[in-house]
């Protein structure tokens, strides 16, 4: 009796050492991932003197997106940035600027419109910051915008385990409103399975970690069970998430690829299958597209393409 | 009774016969009594009619006028044109070959590039309380950089 008695707890004490043991590794992971801060702030500048008309700051998870809008009478710009913290040191942020100057009146009198688009990919260091220039960079006054990030000693998610609250602080509102400043913070990364079927069997398969809105190429490797046609016409899908969509029971991705085929009967000839086709769909789903009459198809059979997106590892839903 | 050379008489009568006709027709006169007697009538009615005295007054005549003037004016949608065949081709071919150069025009042509006015005029609705940032616009593309901190 005393002897069970001290088996059991033994095997108490060595179970609660365990779950503590693996709640601190836990906890200590959610802390060494810290949040970043953007400051991000409107600058007048001439010669003689600078003047700061607007300053605000957001803070979040490394991922945090932001959007700086700025809208005047005759000026419109919109500049969106996805950050992804690509090491310790080292942001990767994309820009994309859309701006819309007024022009005129055309003979009609109706208003024309100059506008623009452009992306720029940055690699960035904490002891570094971006300068937009949303007028260009033509002598004499210049409007600038400074966006300089840091990291903040705070964890990124709460002892929950669930990420803490974006946070924007205005610091100095611009007059008017005329720069606005948005946040968002959605996975960026994402793992995507590929699936060539064959009368609803997979002949063909693969699979790449890609990052939102960024193009991936995704070889399909037939296996050994894959049919003539399929191995003399691999297929290659070169795909993009380019959303992500929060929704219940489950989040969504948006997803859009071009398809070719290597020919190899032609010297590996590239092939078109399928352009811009498109679809979205809840995470971990399968999104199917019918493939027979764009692919070699001597025996008649039907052919398929999925789909299957789920969040990376690094990733996790909120 | 009846006499195939009656209707001569009022020829006769009116001279509208030849010298040789009216000496025929004068010597069946003087032997046909039918024809006599048609002469006779004839002859009488002219004289009666030449013996009516018309007086006829001016606003009479006028209005008279008038009515066969209205009844001979020919209304607009009922009038003709008349053209020779030649000047009628020739107006419709013009009137096609312009339709045709018009339609070809507007078709053809892109969409007029705007002849800019007033460049330097404001947006019709300028928005209440935003800023004009013009005195740093010189109209460049937006420029995205990096550097390093200075501070």
């Amino acid at each position: 009796m005393k002897q069970r008695t001290g088996i059991m707890f033994a095997l108490l004490l060595i179970a609660s050492t365990t779950m503590s043991y693996s709640s601190t590794s836990s906890g200590r992971a959610a802390e060494s991932v810290k949040r970043i801060q953007f400051h991000i702030a409107a600058v007048e500048e001439n010669a003689e003197e600078r003047n700061t008309i607007s300053e605000a700051v957001v803070e979040g998870a490394p991922g945090t997106d932001f959007t700086v809008n700025l809208e005047t009478n005759r000026f419109k710009m919109n500049a969106r940035f996805l950050s992804d913290l690509v090491s310790p040191e080292t942001l990767k942020i994309r820009a994309k600027l859309v701006t819309r100057r007024f022009y005129g009146y055309s003979e009609r009198d109706v208003p024309l419109y100059e506008e623009d688009s452009q992306s720029r990919t940055l690699e960035l260091a904490f002891d570094e910051q971006i300068v937009l220039l949303p007028f260009g960079s033509g002598g004499g006054e210049q409007l600038r915008i400074l966006i300089t990030p840091s990291m903040t000693g705070q964890p990124a998610r709460l002892h929950s385990g669930k990420l803490r609250p974006l946070k924007i602080d205005i610091l100095k509102p611009s007059q008017g409103g005329v720069i606005g400043i948005r946040a968002s913070l959605i996975p960026h990364n994402f793992e995507v399975e590929a699936a060539l079927l064959e009368n609803g069997r997979v002949v063909a398969r693969g699979k790449k970690n890609c990052l939102l809105e960024e193009a991936q190429e995704i070889p399909l490797q037939p296996d050994q069970q894959a049919s003539p046609d399929v191995v003399n016409n691999p297929l290659v899908i070169n795909l993009t998430i380019d959303g992500y969509e929060r929704r219940r029971p489950v989040d969504e991705a948006s997803l859009v690829f071009d398809a070719y085929r290597i020919d190899r009967s032609s010297g590996d000839e590239h092939r078109p299958v399928a352009s811009r086709w498109a679809g979205i769909g809840g995470l971990g789903s399968a999104l199917n597209y019918e493939l027979s009459d764009h692919y070699p198809n001597s025996s008649g059979k039907k052919y398929e393409l999925q789909f299957r997106v789920r969040l990376a590892a690094a990733e996790a839903a909120d | 009774m009846n006499c195939d050379y009656t209707e001569s008489v009022s020829l006769l009568i009116d001279g509208e016969l030849g010298p040789a006709e009216a000496e025929q027709m004068r010597r069946h006169i003087n032997e046909c009594l039918i024809c006599h007697q048609m002469e006779q009538d004839f002859l009488g009615m002219r004289a009666q009619i030449r013996s009516c005295d018309f007086e006829t007054d001016s606003v009479s005549q006028r209005q008279t006028l008038g009515k066969i003037l209205a009844s001979r004016r020919v209304p607009l949608w009922h009038r003709r044109i008349t053209l020779p065949a030649p000047v009628f081709a020739l107006v419709v071919i013009t009137l096609a070959a312009s339709f045709a150069w018009s339609l070809f025009i507007s078709l053809r042509s892109p969409a007029p590039v705007a002849r800019i006015t007033n460049a330097s005029a404001q947006p019709s609705q300028p928005e209440q309380g935003l800023v004009d940032f013009s005195r740093y616009d010189r109209g460049e593309r937006a420029v995205i950089y990096k550097v390093r901190r200075t501070q």
